[in-house]
């Protein structure tokens, strides 16, 4: 399976992703750390989205933004991220790794190659 | 290339601050202050043809000085007739017209020794006469001046460093050839910095044309008769520049596998590419010649109807290489399916100066903490993120 599979399977089995904007926004919680079987509401590229669980990894936020884009290990796209909890309030996401999420956390994803 | 602002006489007068041209054979000295008829101050040109051999001054051929400007008078609004010998418009040739002609000899009746003490001596005339009426004014207004020739890679002196008191710290950009590896719209506002640094050469790789919509995205306001001759980007830029730097090099191609080696020699790149298998090329030439670079890069995306994104700055050093792979692409997006061509000129710029300041810290210009060698701007956010620390 190439690697764009691979996200596919991660995206599809294990973060259960939901790509709908959000026009239901609900009121229950404030933004806190989020729990792993709670849905959390996070920002990604201006959009507000779904997420099921409390982590969510760099291809996962790859296949957000740029759903099924062929495997190519040359390519880098830029994640950034803000408002998240304690353990990663604030920083850039590299290919590999993962973060825990926090509602209301903002996320950017683009490939930064436009000079 | 020799200029007679060499001449030790002349060279005086530009270093005690007056305003000292060249035209036609002729020393001109603007801003010299005299009094009016109307017992105001006015500003006006003393000229005096020069004696020349190998274009180094000789000793003045006479004493006489001509003069542009209105009649000058004593601080009672009383024509000076000690110096004035005559008052008629006359056309030296070259654009120089003056109005009156002024004769004073030395005291000791020898002739002026020199142009400086010529020169001075009717200044200092019309100047004792303007200060009765107003104590501030001066004749030395260190104006900008031509550089002597050679000495610098400008074309006129930094005198923005001396007078801020940094020319040691400036010192530390006098470095070997740059090079500007691309020249979309972030290395037109790189080349608008780095023209204004004593670096010995920049040398600007593109093989692109300049076109209509490259002005919207490039310093400066190109004119529609530039835009009409259809230039080179790097003939482009390279003239634009050549106004203050001497030293710019354009290379109207592409860098590719075949010539690669035009980078050797380079102190330092700044890489700007849209094409990021072209850009591999050269960051791997880059890093086998152990140059040290930058390379910007931004990404834009719409979102109801305003943009936003991240602009990236990614330094690369010999010292620091390991970071490079997993943070810039080296493949291209399919533009159609998965991305945009959105850029803009306030962005370009923002990258640009990003990257010479980083630059700058390379070198010891400006203190450099935290040592990133990733930057992330985010839009949205307006946060800068630092990676890739030492």
């Amino acid at each position: 399976v190439g690697h764009g599979g691979l996200v596919r399977h991660l995206f599809s089995v294990k973060a259960e992703i939901r790509l709908e904007q959000e026009n239901t926004l609900t009121t229950a919680s404030e933004p806190t750390r989020a729990e792993s079987n709670e849905r959390t509401n996070i920002i990604v590229n201006g959009r507000p989205m779904h997420v099921d669980g409390d982590e969510i990894t760099y291809e996962q936020l790859v296949e957000l933004v740029y759903p099924g884009l062929p495997a190519d290990p040359n390519r880098v796209i830029t994640i950034t991220y803000r408002g998240g909890p304690r353990e990663n309030p604030q920083g850039t996401l590299s290919p590999g790794y993962h973060l825990k999420l926090k509602g209301g956390m903002k996320f950017n994803v683009v490939a930064t190659v436009k000079s | 290339m020799s200029s007679p602002l060499s001449s030790p006489d002349l060279s005086r007068l530009v270093d005690d601050g007056y305003t000292v041209s060249i035209t036609g054979g002729h020393v001109c000295i603007a801003d010299v202050p005299y009094v009016t008829n109307e017992c105001v101050v006015a500003y006006g040109v003393l000229v005096s043809p020069l004696s020349l051999a190998g274009d180094i001054t000789t000793r003045p051929s006479d004493h006489v000085v001509t003069f542009a400007g209105a009649a000058p008078c004593d601080r009672r609004g009383q024509p000076l007739a000690a110096i004035i010998n005559g008052s008629a418009r006359q056309v030296l040739g070259d654009g120089l017209v003056v109005d009156h002609t002024f004769s004073s000899k030395p005291t000791d009746g020898s002739g002026y020794a020199n142009y400086y003490d010529k020169m001075t001596a009717y200044i200092n005339i019309l100047l004792s006469e303007a200060q009765a009426v107003d104590p501030n004014v001066i004749a030395t207004p260190f104006k900008p001046r031509l550089d002597r020739p050679d000495d610098s890679v400008f074309c006129y002196t930094d005198t923005a460093s001396s007078r801020a008191k940094i020319s040691a710290i400036t010192d530390k950009l006098r470095v070997g050839p740059v090079g500007v590896i691309g020249l979309g719209g972030s290395s037109g506002y790189i080349l608008d910095l780095v023209a204004k640094t004593p670096a010995s050469e920049i040398r600007l790789f593109d093989g692109d044309k300049f076109i209509q919509h490259n002005a919207f995205r490039a310093p400066g306001a190109a004119t529609i008769a530039e835009l009409g001759a259809c230039p080179y980007k790097v003939d482009y830029f390279a003239t634009k520049y050549s106004a203050i730097h001497r030293h710019i090099l354009p290379h109207a191609s592409f860098i590719d596998a075949h010539n690669v080696e035009e980078l050797r020699h380079l102190s330092f790149a700044f890489v700007s590419m849209d094409d990021g298998e072209a850009k591999g090329i050269v960051l791997d030439t880059l890093r086998d010649l152990g140059i040290p670079f930058i390379d910007v890069g931004m990404g834009l995306y719409e979102i109801d109807g305003a943009l936003a994104g991240i602009v990236r700055v990614t330094t690369s050093t010999p010292q620091r290489r390991d970071h490079v792979s997993k943070r810039i692409a080296r493949s291209n997006l399919d533009d159609d399916l998965y991305s945009t061509n959105i850029q803009t000129a306030d962005l370009n710029a923002l990258s640009a100066v990003l990257a010479v300041i980083k630059w700058k810290k390379l070198l010891g210009f400006y203190n450099d903490l935290d040592r990133e060698h990733h930057c992330s701007y985010e839009i949205d956010g307006n946060t800068i993120l630092n990676d890739d620390l030492d």
